[in-house]
């Protein structure tokens, strides 16, 4: 049965194979940060800790996150219908691209500190979302 | 060689003496009792490891050492016996706490050897002949990587000038550098074998960014050319790289950009905690660094004005048709006008805001801005 999008189920199924393919996680190092994803309106509480997601939960208050990715969930249904159809995000779709000119995702923070957690820890962030690769995900 | 032994050992009576005693079983052991300090260690995270985190106790710690910790010159390790007397004055420059230290610099330590990688193998080479790129895109992409190579380079040498300078009770500080000096001779090589793997070979090397970078190095101080590089010249780089993943015109290169990224990123983090650190601690170095940024940040500017800029137009807009370079150009600038909001967000982060209100960027970035910021360009 395929997961819904956006829920706190796929965020758990993304959590989950943070645990399954630890080798690969291990592979890309420690990764120490809370973040958070805004999708329309519902934020997700994402925590890293050492090689893997250790929590998630939708939450309300931004303020102890490193950082939030926020989109509209149009915009965050295309970026998973192409980590889905291309095996990860295609150049168009990664989270840096995205972020990068004309804010189409914002990175919201409010201590440089916690933003530079985003790049300094960008290709674990990049992997968990490239995980959707593996899931049944319904994002209709 | 120019440090020569007070002793020719051979011809020492007493010193051959006492070899032969050892060697007779008339051990001295009085080293074992050396009166240093015996603590207890867990790595507080079994899965992460034993870390310097852990290790930070008692005399062995960081915490407790002074800003001058009048401690050893030679090489005896924090928290080990050393004879005051006879120790090896190794001469270091930098014997302040505040001339090095960095918030957090034993976790950037640890971050830093877990994320390593490999410019080897750990970028698709092989997928780049996948790829149909444009032969102009191409060209510049090569350009953007000899810059990248040239900057790498001075990058590694600067955290090594300064490494030997450091005296060793700041280890953790010695090894964050030296992980840099690593990261930085491996973005060298990244850029190199990019550059030469697209077919198109290395481009020209720039004069603006060689004075620039040698500025860099001819620092008086350390945390001169901290903030200068750490903070400003590696923030305009991450800033670049962003941009470089976001115009790769390969998946190869935008895997490249990612990993680059996280290492520049982690330096970046350094130097705005050193600075934090020096203005929290010994807040009457404001004026030096003032001084020095007034002319990294003048250096900085140069880079406008280059081959390198061109390129990067070109990149941006995906070729050289009046559209594209229209394109690339709003786009570039873009670029700069966030290369700057980010470095005076990390000033603020480190309690130097004051610093904004004489950077030279809120009049000359306006002044070559090309985008909406024309109506500045003095005439
Ligand atoms: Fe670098
Ligand atoms: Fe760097």
């Amino acid at each position: 049965m395929s997961i819904a999008f956006p829920s706190l189920e796929f965020f758990k199924a993304l959590q989950q194979r943070t645990k399954d393919e630890v080798v690969a996680f291990e592979k890309l190092g420690v990764c120490d940060t809370t973040f958070g994803v805004r999708v329309g309106d519902e934020l997700y509480r994402i925590a890293f800790e050492i090689y893997e997601c250790t929590e998630v939960d939708e939450c309300d208050d931004p303020a102890p996150l490193d950082f939030v990715l926020s989109a509209p969930v149009e915009l965050w249904r295309e970026m998973f219908q192409s980590v889905v159809e291309n095996a990860g995000a295609d150049a168009e779709h990664t989270i840096n691209s995205l972020t990068h000119v004309g804010d189409i995702m914002k990175i919201e923070y409010e201590d440089p500190e916690g933003h530079d957690c985003f790049y300094r820890f960008m290709a674990t962030i990049q992997a968990f979302l490239d995980e959707a690769k593996h899931l049944d995900v319904d994002l209709s | 060689m120019s440090y020569y032994g007070s002793t020719d050992y051979l011809e020492n009576s007493d010193f051959l003496l006492r070899m032969k005693d050892m060697r007779k079983g008339n051990l001295d052991l009085g080293w074992m009792k050396a009166g240093t300090e015996q603590i207890e260690v867990h790595a507080s995270s079994a899965k992460r490891g034993l870390t310097y985190l852990d290790l930070n106790q008692g005399s062995y710690g960081y915490d407790e050492l002074a800003e001058i910790p009048r401690g050893p010159r030679g090489a005896a390790p924090r928290g080990a016996s050393y004879e005051v007397d006879n120790q090896a004055d190794l001469g270091p420059d930098l014997n302040l706490k505040s001339d090095v230290w960095a918030y957090k610099v034993a976790s950037f330590y640890e971050e830093a050897v877990s994320r390593q990688w490999d410019a080897t193998t750990d970028v698709p080479w092989a997928d780049l002949d996948k790829y149909d790129t444009p032969e102009e895109v191409e060209i510049a992409f090569a350009q953007l990587c000899t810059f990248f190579t040239e900057v790498e380079m001075i990058a590694t040498d600067l955290p090594a000038k300064w490494c030997w300078r450091m005296n060793n009770q700041f280890h953790e500080v010695k090894g964050f550098i030296a992980s840099q000096a690593i990261d930085e001779a491996r973005h060298a090589e990244v850029f190199r074998k990019r550059a030469l793997a697209g077919g198109v070979g290395l481009m020209q090397a720039l004069p603006q960014a060689e004075h620039s970078l040698k500025a860099i190095l001819d620092s008086d101080t350390y945390s001169e050319a901290s903030a200068f590089m750490h903070l400003l010249a590696e923030g305009n780089i991450l800033t670049m790289f962003r941009f470089s993943e976001f115009i790769s015109p390969t998946p190869v290169d935008k895997r490249m950009f990612q990993l680059v990224m996280q290492d520049e990123a982690r330096h970046v983090s350094y130097g705005l905690q050193h600075l934090k650190w020096i203005l929290d601690n010994t807040p009457e170095r404001k004026e030096q660094l003032h001084a020095a940024l007034d002319e990294a940040e003048n250096f900085s500017l140069s880079q406008f004005d280059s081959a390198l800029f061109e390129a990067m137009i070109v990149l941006a807009g995906k070729g050289t048709s009046p559209e594209q370079i229209k394109r690339g150009i709003e786009i570039v600038g873009t670029l700069q006008v966030r290369q700057v909001e980010e470095y005076f967000q990390r000033l603020r982060r480190a309690g130097f805001a004051e610093r904004i209100e004489k950077s030279k960027f809120r009049d000359l970035l306006a002044a070559v801005s090309l985008n909406q910021q024309d109506a500045a360009i003095a005439s």
